[in-house]
């Protein structure tokens, strides 16, 4: 049956078809959260190709895994989870490979960076939605790897510090040192680009 | 302020940290101007970012991403549905396997009790071993194989009669 046909149907009642095997019912899980698997991915890869390969082999992995599948978060969340440790993966394997380079020297310094003065005012006050996306999008690049990953895993997926933590592998102080410096590079970031409007 | 005490500011924001440190670290950002300015300054970032992550779409339509998916989903069988261990197949399981077990243990005694098996006569202490063991042992049929001769010889014979090489076999 063709994903079209189960439009109607919720995401409980989807995953069951799924785990039965119709794949019809999976096609239509995979159109309703696709964006949201994509956009994740991006946000930590910073690439379009990336993000939408990696994407999609997220949706081959959480079809192969349907029975782990429990229910007690929501399937797009659980669907998040696999796709941001699939990129996790991706990164840190990029990372291997660019050992020499410097910017991974910059990155073996992760938690050391200038003291920052603090900004009082809050410079993106008053901004439209869309401008804002578009400022904060362009911070985020200038994030290293780690400090943009423990950003968007705890602003935009509301991960716990210990949750973090072991999805990234590292310690509790680590990601709250590496959550620490992003935001306030974040910060200094946003009031750069207020003092150049 | 040092590192840990910026630290225990933002885990305060975030709510990570125990209730006891909590209040002490409340008690110093109404003392210390610095502290106070701080946690407005992670306050901002915070909520800035987190009402202004960029929806991404993708610019795929939904039948091409989805053939992509498919064509690795057909390399796969479909999902095994869980496997529920209070059915009552499972439970059944449970009780059949030991009893099978313990079954199987009483026949095999029971066989060599009342059909003991031919002598075996093996001398293992070199590779070259020369050994006469029961090659089918329902037919009463022998072998004696000496590797340094590089001969296998086979008897068949029933238990009244007397044992007689019916054949030989030369192994190079």
């Amino acid at each position: 049956m063709s994903g079209q046909a189960f439009t109607t149907t919720d995401d409980a009642g989807l995953v069951r078809l799924a785990r039965g095997g119709e794949l019809g019912a999976f096609e239509e899980l995979v159109a309703r959260h696709r964006d949201k698997i994509y956009a994740r991915a991006f946000s930590l890869t910073r690439n379009e190709d990336e993000a939408l390969d990696l994407s999609q082999e997220a949706w081959v992995k959480g079809w192969q895994r349907l029975k782990q599948f429990q229910g007690e978060a929501g399937f797009a969340t659980w669907m998040t989870r696999i796709v941001i440790n699939l990129c996790l993966d991706h990164l840190r394997r990029q990372k291997r490979r660019r050992t020499d380079s410097l910017e991974a020297m910059a990155e073996e310094y992760d938690g050391w960076e200038p003291r920052l003065p603090v900004n009082q005012a809050n410079p993106t006050e008053g901004l439209e939605r869309t401008e804002l996306r578009r400022v904060i999008d362009g911070a985020l690049e200038q994030l290293s790897e780690d400090h943009r990953t423990v950003l968007v895993l705890h602003e935009f997926e509301d991960m716990e510090y210990k949750d973090i933590a072991k999805t990234m592998g590292c310690s509790t102080g680590t990601v709250m040192s590496r959550l620490f410096y992003a935001r306030r590079k974040m910060a200094a970031l946003l009031a750069d680009w207020r003092k150049e409007k | 302020m040092n590192l840990e005490e910026q630290l225990k500011l933002q885990a305060l924001l975030d709510g990570e940290l125990p209730p006891a440190e909590a209040s002490e670290v409340s008690g110093r950002i109404g003392r210390d101007p610095a502290a106070a300015a701080l946690l407005a300054e992670l306050k901002h970032t915070r909520q800035t970012l987190q009402q202004a992550e960029s929806p991404r779409r993708l610019q795929e339509s939904r039948e091409l991403y989805w053939s992509k998916i498919e064509r690795d989903l057909r390399r796969f069988s479909p999902p095994s549905p869980a496997r529920s261990e209070s059915g009552l197949f499972f439970k059944l399981r449970l009780l059949i396997l030991p009893t099978a077990a313990v079954a199987a243990l009483i026949i095999v005694t029971l066989a060599g009790h009342f059909y003991p098996q031919p002598v075996v006569q093996r001398k293992t202490a070199d590779a070259d071993a020369t050994t006469v063991e029961p090659a089918l042992a329902s037919t009463d049929a022998m072998t004696y194989r000496d590797a340094s001769e590089g001969t296998t010889l086979v008897w068949f014979s029933d238990k009244t009669a007397t044992v007689k090489p019916t054949g030989t076999n030369r192994v190079n």
